[in-house]
């Protein structure tokens, strides 16, 4: 048996408050998490009588989940699932193109008034962004947009300073050798761009799309304002709906709605969470 | 006319002068070695063959053809990338294929290209595989048949030595001496590396500062160099300047030596001056004592396996001289030497000119 190092009561000490600090951060994390879903199987009248943090008495009760999908009145959320993927497979597609083209541009090509560009991308994140929805409002509106998906599309889908620099620093990484011999190739500078550098820019591009994906799930501010009818409303807002207008919906069916919602970027987090790890550090530690 | 003909170029950026007034000429078939220090305006040039760098002075002539104010992709010339700048999420056959998917040319045509590179290169075995899982030897091969399946008139290369490792450059330096020999493809090569120029070269391009210093075969470079700085860039380790007098009747003393110069060693007559004398390492031969023109005080010796290189000082001046690897030399040895005068070189101490 291999032999391990003593223990000191000094070493101890540091050990149970270490461990116990965890324990503690795990259970605030995890209770809320636990309580909905104990919540999201219990009757209406057994949600009021019971703690929250006591199980439900039928863990097959799918009742509140049922009135979530197949509600009686109002849209399902299947609805408002549809139009945030819509939202988002347009406003990521957009994005991915504007911000690439951007980043070879900015990167490839010296042009007088190259720097001021970037620097204004850069300049915009100082802007507080509560002054800016009433003109943002007026210009959607004077588009047309406002009050649209098409709204949240075209507001989503501006290519942001933490996108740009992502791509940026992957292009500054892919040596312009490759540029100048698919040049002497009698490659055209939209063929360089899109038959080698969009390619190799993958991983770039995957770490994007999922911060961008990540944000427009959560997003609640702008479909609030821009898309706040239910055939309009992405899953935020739906999820919102059922607390707000309507007190007849038992909280249990929020519940299962949370549920619900919270299912899609659990899945996509086990999947995903390589890209994910790496597209964090590459935005902090490179960007 | 030459095959490649260079006329009076310059290139410019900014107030920097990069290149000036550079002219050579190469025939078809020849091995043109761009040599230089790093800055000297040799990629430079390279660049302006290709059409990569653009607006210079002058004018650039390949196969019979004015192609000064040709884009890349018209000038028939392909280059391999000191990076190789393989694309690196495309197969083997798709690299060597791109240009030739760019140009629509016909799928089967393509296909038949490609077996064809990759028999030469040997690269049948590797067409599916990407980049990343090829050895740097296997990536330069794939460089080199992107150039080839372009039927090119010019082979352009840009330091495609420098990222290999010391073993694998010299392999690879053989293998593109003899794909040289067997396809005959003119060919322009950039290195600083006089190893290589020395090896691959039919006609070295010295260059220094933008400016050309010497055009010769690498055997007359090294016997005839024009100057100083000629003499000093190529040999390894560097050739010994012995700074000293030289009288009119051509008698040589300095650095401990007193000696008569032969008449032939000379390209002009040579008045009294201060010159530096020009001595190769291996133009010293260890003699007995009372032979000596010149004993040097051993510091350290080199041993490089099959010589030794003895760096020692005479007359307050370093020298290193080769010897064979089996002598017996230790440092604080006294070495008597005699060189041979028929192989130095006079450099007018002032201008470094040879004289």
């Amino acid at each position: 048996m291999a032999r391990r190092r003593k223990l000191t009561p000094g070493k101890l000490l540091v050990r149970i408050i270490q461990y116990g600090s965890l324990v503690i951060a795990s259970i605030a994390v995890l209770l809320p998490l636990w309580s909905t879903i104990a919540g999201s199987f219990k009757t209406p009248v057994e949600y009021i009588n019971t703690s929250h943090s006591a199980p439900p008495a039928n863990w097959l009760n799918f009742d509140n989940y049922r009135q979530v999908l197949f509600p009686q009145t109002g849209l399902p959320i299947g609805w408002a699932f549809f139009n945030t993927a819509m939202i988002m497979g347009c406003a990521v597609v957009l994005l991915v193109i504007f911000g690439t083209m951007l980043a070879f541009v900015l990167n490839r090509f010296r042009f007088p008034g190259r720097r001021l560009l970037l620097g204004t991308y850069a300049a915009l994140v100082a802007v507080p962004s509560i002054l800016t929805p009433v003109s943002t409002f007026q210009v959607l509106q004077f588009l047309g947009l406002a009050n649209s998906r098409w709204a949240l599309v075209a507001l989503y889908s501006g290519a942001d300073i933490v996108s740009i620099l992502i791509f940026i620093q992957f292009i500054r990484n892919i040596s312009t050798e490759i540029d100048d011999s698919a040049r002497i190739e009698g490659a055209s500078y939209f063929q360089i761009f899109f038959r080698l550098i969009l390619p190799m820019l993958a991983p770039a591009i995957a770490t994007v799309v999922i911060l961008r994906c990540v944000y427009i799930y959560n997003d609640f501010v702008l479909p609030f304002l821009y898309a706040s009818r239910p055939s309009e409303s992405t899953v935020s807002i739906m999820l919102y709906n059922f607390t707000g207008i309507t007190n007849t919906i038992s909280q249990a069916v929020i519940m299962a709605a949370v549920i619900i919602v919270i299912l899609p970027t659990l899945v996509g987090f086990f999947f995903l969470q390589r890209f994910i790890y790496a597209g964090i550090t590459s935005g902090s530690v490179k960007g | 006319m030459p095959f490649l003909q260079l006329e009076n170029v310059s290139k410019s950026f900014g107030s920097f002068k990069a290149l000036n007034d550079i002219s050579f000429t190469a025939e078809a078939g020849d091995f043109v070695v761009l040599l230089g220090p790093s800055g000297c305006g040799k990629s430079t040039l390279l660049r302006l063959i290709t059409g990569l760098t653009e607006d210079h002075e002058g004018e650039i002539y390949i196969n019979g053809r004015n192609v000064t104010d040709l884009d890349p992709k018209d000038r028939r010339v392909a280059m391999v990338f000191q990076s190789y700048a393989l694309y690196p999420h495309l197969s083997v056959a798709r690299n060597i294929s791109f240009g030739m998917e760019i140009n629509h040319l016909p799928r089967a045509e393509r296909d038949r290209r490609v077996l064809e590179a990759a028999k030469a290169l040997q690269l049948e075995d590797l067409l599916n595989r990407l980049p990343a899982q090829l050895s740097g030897g296997q990536r330069q091969r794939v460089a080199i048949g992107r150039c080839l399946v372009r039927e090119p008139d010019l082979f352009l290369f840009d330091e495609p030595l420098s990222n290999l490792d010391a073993k694998l450059r010299h392999d690879t330096r053989v293998e593109l001496k003899h794909l040289h020999q067997r396809l005959k493809a003119t060919t322009v090569y950039v290195t600083h590396d006089q190893h290589e120029a020395m090896t691959l070269a039919t006609k070295v391009v010295l260059l220094k500062g933008g400016e050309i210093v010497q055009i010769a075969s690498p055997t007359e470079l090294y016997a005839r160099p024009v100057n100083r700085f000629a003499a000093t860039f190529i040999g390894s380790p560097a050739i010994n300047l012995v700074a000293g007098e030289l009288d009119s009747a051509g008698r040589f003393t300095g650095g401990g030596l007193d000696v008569q110069l032969p008449g032939s060693i000379f390209d002009a007559p040579a008045g009294a001056r201060k010159v530096e004398l020009g001595l190769r390492p291996e133009n010293a031969v260890i003699v007995p004592p009372e032979e000596a023109q010149q004993t040097i005080a051993v510091d350290y010796v080199e041993p490089t396996g099959a010589d030794l290189y003895v760096n020692g000082h005479a007359g307050g001046q370093e020298v290193v001289v080769r010897a064979g690897r089996t002598a017996n030399i230790a440092a604080g040895d006294r070495l008597p030497l005699r060189w041979q005068l028929d192989q130095a070189l006079v450099f007018d101490a002032e201008s470094g000119r040879r004289i």
